[in-house]
């Protein structure tokens, strides 16, 4: 372990290279105070460097932006009506922008379920993920509520996006129709409430996880839905030409 | 630190382009203040981010520029304060720790009066100091070859620099 003189050199000197300095502690409040000046002075021998680069203002933007920057409590009324949504949504926000982490929520009660967003969110600083379409995209209707019965499934596309609504238990969830595999379009089974890998022996289950799988699949990616006046909305970006479609799969199930 | 947004009820989050508005106009005097005080472009982008992640909820369009202004550069100074809290083990922070900000800044977004401030002060030191802190962080040279310009050894370069420091650290407190 360095002294801490040399430590409070070797910061300077870092410094002046114009690299990060190694975090250390000082044990003088006077060594601190001398290290903010060492800071003050260096900054001022190099004007332009304190201009932010152009690709950190767009990166930050882009986090800024995305659902589940910063603290997620707040109010309700924006939240889908149904009250542990959270699970459906807030798992939405970190798998359908393709960061491959699991949050809690599903199970939680909707505040601790927040908490535990907003947590993740707050540590995930360092790694939180690029969103794809937060600044074009827009809210597409899709199907009603009504039309999406409780053990039924709603084959969508909205704009770029290919998906399934389903319920489960309290919540609303817009399901990839994409096997997380390979690429294949997933088959909805009304009498096994799943959905089939036409390309594998694989499915998928209501909440995304995959089933009979020996090596571990990942779960299919969810999409930010929210429902408001019976009508139930996924976000996407909007495809030139392409129209938002909604396709009831319930029993009996029909192929188009 | 948020009692300029008051207390309940808790705010909508931002619309895309509200958000995207503010920040355009609040990043670049924000990150240019943090970084003029940690000196390395990691370290100002790791904090500018911390400040901006923690303030995004609060950005729904509903303050003036100036507020929100004002507001941001009081997040970017406790943003900072615990940042250098860590370089610091005590096991009590005092509240001067806690706002420790060196240079007391009147008019953030500019900061002309900061610069001119740290001029004044480091005119108020003794010559060697303001020697060595010339030759060191304004004319940029290594401790070797400031220790031949001013006919020091090395050792003596990084004690007088260090005290240097310090005792325009002190100076620039008597300002506050």
């Amino acid at each position: 372990m360095k002294d801490p003189f040399e430590q409070v050199h070797q910061y300077i000197e870092t410094l002046l290279e114009g690299r990060r300095p190694r975090h250390f502690t000082v044990d003088d409040e006077s060594d601190l105070d001398a290290l903010q000046v060492a800071a003050r002075l260096t900054a001022e021998r190099e004007p332009a460097g304190e201009a932010p680069s152009p690709e950190f203002l767009a990166r930050l933007q882009s986090r800024l932006v995305a659902p589940g920057a910063g603290d997620q409590s707040h109010n309700a009324s924006r939240r889908n009506f149904l009250a542990a949504a959270l699970g459906g949504v807030a798992a939405g926000l970190g798998a359908g922008f393709g960061l491959a982490r699991s949050l809690p929520g599903k199970d939680l009660a909707p505040d601790a379920a927040a908490a535990a967003v907003a947590g993740a969110s707050q540590a995930e600083v360092a790694s939180t993920p690029v969103p794809l379409i937060r600044n074009n995209g827009r809210w597409f209707p899709v199907a009603t509520l009504s039309e999406l019965t409780e053990r039924g499934a709603v084959r969508f596309t909205a704009g770029a996006l290919e998906g399934h609504l389903v319920r489960n238990r309290d919540e609303v969830v817009a399901l990839s129709a994409i096997c997380s595999h390979l690429p294949c379009t997933l088959v909805w089974q009304p009498p096994k409430e799943n959905f089939l890998c036409p390309c594998h022996d694989v499915s998928f289950s209501k909440d995304g996880e995959a089933q009979g799988v020996q090596r571990p699949l990942p779960p299919l990616t969810k999409m930010e839905v929210k429902v408001e006046n019976g009508e139930v909305f996924v976000w996407s970006i909007y495809l030139h030409g392409a129209k938002p479609s909604g396709e009831k799969l319930s029993d009996p199930y029909r192929t188009s | 630190m948020f009692a300029l947004f008051g207390g309940a009820p808790a705010p909508r989050p931002p619309e895309p382009d509200v958000l995207a508005r503010t920040y355009q106009e609040h990043i670049d005097p924000v990150y240019r203040y943090i970084y003029r005080r940690v000196a390395n472009r990691e370290e100002a982008e790791d904090l500018t981010s911390q400040v901006f992640l923690k303030a995004v909820r609060h950005l729904d369009g509903s303050r003036d520029t100036l507020s929100v202004r004002s507001w941001l550069f009081q997040l970017a100074k406790t943003t900072l304060a615990d940042h250098w809290r860590q370089y610091y083990k005590a096991p009590k922070v005092s509240l001067q720790l806690m706002t420790r900000d060196w240079v007391a800044v009147t008019q953030d977004d500019r900061e002309s009066g900061a610069a001119e401030t740290l001029r004044q002060v480091l005119q108020q030191l003794p010559q060697h100091y303001q020697r060595v802190l010339s030759l060191r962080f304004l004319e940029g040279l290594s401790i070797k070859e400031a220790a031949a310009e001013m006919g020091i050894t090395e050792g003596n370069v990084k004690v007088l620099q260090l005290r240097a420091l310090r005792s325009a650290a002190l100076k620039g407190r008597h300002l506050l």
